[in-house]
């Protein structure tokens, strides 16, 4: 079974690709299986300066969910490039790195200077965090906001560019189109939902974050994110990296028949670290049980 | 580490809503050491989703690892529901555990509550040792009353010296686990290690207690929300003090056994 698929103008050799923030630099599960398994890795995200994250405590569960407000913890470009990036030579699987800012000059400095680096195979904008008080998702609802900044990067880099959106917005299209018009190569979707966990008892909220607000994620968030998927699959001509609580074979191949032509999984990669690795040879087994003979036969076949 | 899918040999209750679980994990006495955990996945659907953590309480023979845990939630609850034979998924042994300083020449265990879930293999694996004896060790354990002190008589049957204390005087002394532990720090030959685990009350009035003894150690475990286990998600932070302002470090990867000078105020 040939699992192959091109994003565009990036080939990967299955569809199946780590999200970013759920799969650390790309090593952290390199004890129970090779990362070369997998079709891509997507970086935790990176910003100029060196993070530390937001307050504790940071997670919560929520009913077959996540709720998350990390803040952007990393090292900072210059860490990044120094200490782990050389470590990713050896990996045979295509490698995006991540990006965020709080200002377009911090995303155009970014892609400029990754895209430096031969190991780097692809770039995600972040413009879809929910945990960051500048920057972050406040770019992502705005259509003329990316379309602004994915123009700037656009011009930074010759890398393929994903632009990650947030489901937080009333008509993600819209969007999708202004990433399209400023010259992404790829769609990524969807970032988390801002959520809030109470603890009545206390009247507090269960994380720390802004306001005690998180991004949602897991499998919860599934029939939103498909329903997603094919709204943008419908508006745009570019590929689409589906996710969304995709913890299986099959939830994988959902996302694949609304519209994703690859797709990325986050939240199951901290309950199941074999998630990824188990992924790729589960979806040639259900296709083959069907008998589809190619997994770019299946993109967007949803029936209307 | 190791990811594998263990029988469970016994689960039993203990009262006052907690319970000891035997686990059948070939090896693990090799494998793990004490204040390491094993992160454990309840039930088998997405709800809950997250696996829980859980130290290692001690070990059993070669190939048996035993928890102590309270049921607070949905998850401990759904695995308070396991008997003998029944299986489930689990990762671990994972984080960095307790070492006992080779300056040390008395060690003081603190336990508060189901804080002793950790500190009993510590026990187990001091004494078996050679490292904490009679003469060089103590283990004080503290709970709001009686019904809330757990495996008094595990550290007994180690042969090491044993303090219970309790806030309402049910058993033991009546105070706190700190109020006895700070007389064993005044009275202790010697350089002190200490090693603790507790609700966070018990850390912040133990922290400020070793205040008057700078010579003394401390290594805490420290106990907060993780979803993998393994330093990927960041979501367990705890606050640590780092030249020129504060850090997070992880609780699963850099812990859950932390230097308590390196823990920021207020943890």
């Amino acid at each position: 079974m040939d699992l192959s698929v091109k994003l565009g103008p990036l080939a990967l050799k299955n569809p199946v690709i780590a999200a970013s923030g759920t799969f650390g630099f790309g090593l952290d599960f390199a004890e129970l299986f090779s990362p070369s398994l997998l079709g891509g890795i997507v970086l935790k995200s990176l910003t100029r300066e060196p993070r530390i994250g937001n307050p504790a405590p940071r997670i919560a569960e929520t009913p077959s969910g996540l709720l998350n407000s990390i803040g952007l913890e990393n090292p900072g470009l210059d860490r990044f490039v120094s200490d782990v990036l050389p470590s990713l030579s050896m990996l045979d699987t295509r490698i995006f790195a991540s990006i965020a800012g709080g200002k377009p000059g911090e995303f155009v400095h970014l892609a400029s200077a990754l895209s430096e680096h031969r190991r780097i195979d692809a770039l995600e904008l972040n413009v879809s965090c929910p945990n960051q008080a500048e920057g972050g998702m406040a770019f992502g609802t705005s259509p003329k906001a990316v379309e602004s900044l994915v123009t700037q990067v656009r011009k930074a880099t010759k890398l393929p560019l994903a632009v990650k959106l947030t489901p937080n917005v009333t008509d993600i299209a819209e969007v999708a189109r202004a990433a399209e018009a400023g010259g992404a190569d790829i769609i990524s979707l969807v970032n988390t939902f801002l959520g809030l966990m109470v603890d009545w008892r206390k009247r507090t909220p269960q994380i720390a974050g802004l306001r005690g607000r998180g991004g949602v994620s897991g499998p919860a968030i599934k029939p939103m994110a498909l329903r997603m998927v094919r709204d943008v699959f419908k508006a745009v001509r570019l590929p689409l990296i589906g996710m969304g609580g995709i913890s299986c074979a099959s939830d994988a191949l959902e996302f694949i028949v609304a519209g994703a032509s690859a797709v990325q999984v986050g939240t199951a990669n901290l309950t199941n670290p074999m998630a990824c690795a188990e992924l790729p040879a589960e979806m040639a087994r259900l296709l083959e049980s069907e008998c589809i003979s190619s997994l770019s036969s299946l993109v967007g076949t949803l029936a209307d | 580490m190791l990811l594998r899918t263990a029988t469970i040999e016994w689960n039993d209750s203990m009262g006052d809503a907690v319970c000891e679980m035997g686990i059948s994990l070939p090896g693990i006495a090799a494998a793990a050491r004490p204040g390491q955990f094993l992160m454990i996945k309840s039930g088998r659907g997405t709800d809950p989703l997250l696996r829980r953590p859980f130290s290692i309480h001690r070990i059993e023979g070669e190939d048996t690892a035993v928890i102590l845990y309270r049921i607070a939630g949905a998850g401990t609850a759904i695995m308070s529901q396991a008997g003998p034979g029944d299986r489930i998924s689990l990762l671990g042994p994972l984080g960095k555990g307790f070492e006992p300083p080779a300056s040390a020449r008395f060690h003081v265990i603190v336990g508060g509550g189901i804080g002793v879930a950790p500190l009993l293999f510590l026990a187990q694996s001091g004494v078996g040792e050679g490292i904490f004896t009679e003469t060089t060790s103590i283990a004080i354990i503290g709970a709001k009353s009686s019904a809330g002190l757990h495996a008094v008589e595990r550290f007994s049957s180690l042969h090491m010296k044993v303090l219970t204390a309790t806030e309402d005087g049910s058993a033991g002394t009546r105070g706190t686990a700190v109020d006895l532990a700070g007389r064993a720090l005044s009275s202790a030959p010697g350089p002190v290690a200490v090693y603790a685990c507790g609700p966070r009350g018990m850390i912040t009035a133990l922290a400020a207690v070793l205040r008057m003894h700078p010579a003394a150690t401390c290594q805490v475990s420290v106990e907060e929300r993780m979803a993998c286990g393994m330093g990927v998600c960041r979501g367990c932070a705890v606050p640590v003090r780092k030249a020129g302002g504060k850090a997070y470090a992880a609780a699963c990867r850099d812990g859950p056994v932390f230097d308590m000078n390196i823990l920021a105020e207020g943890t």
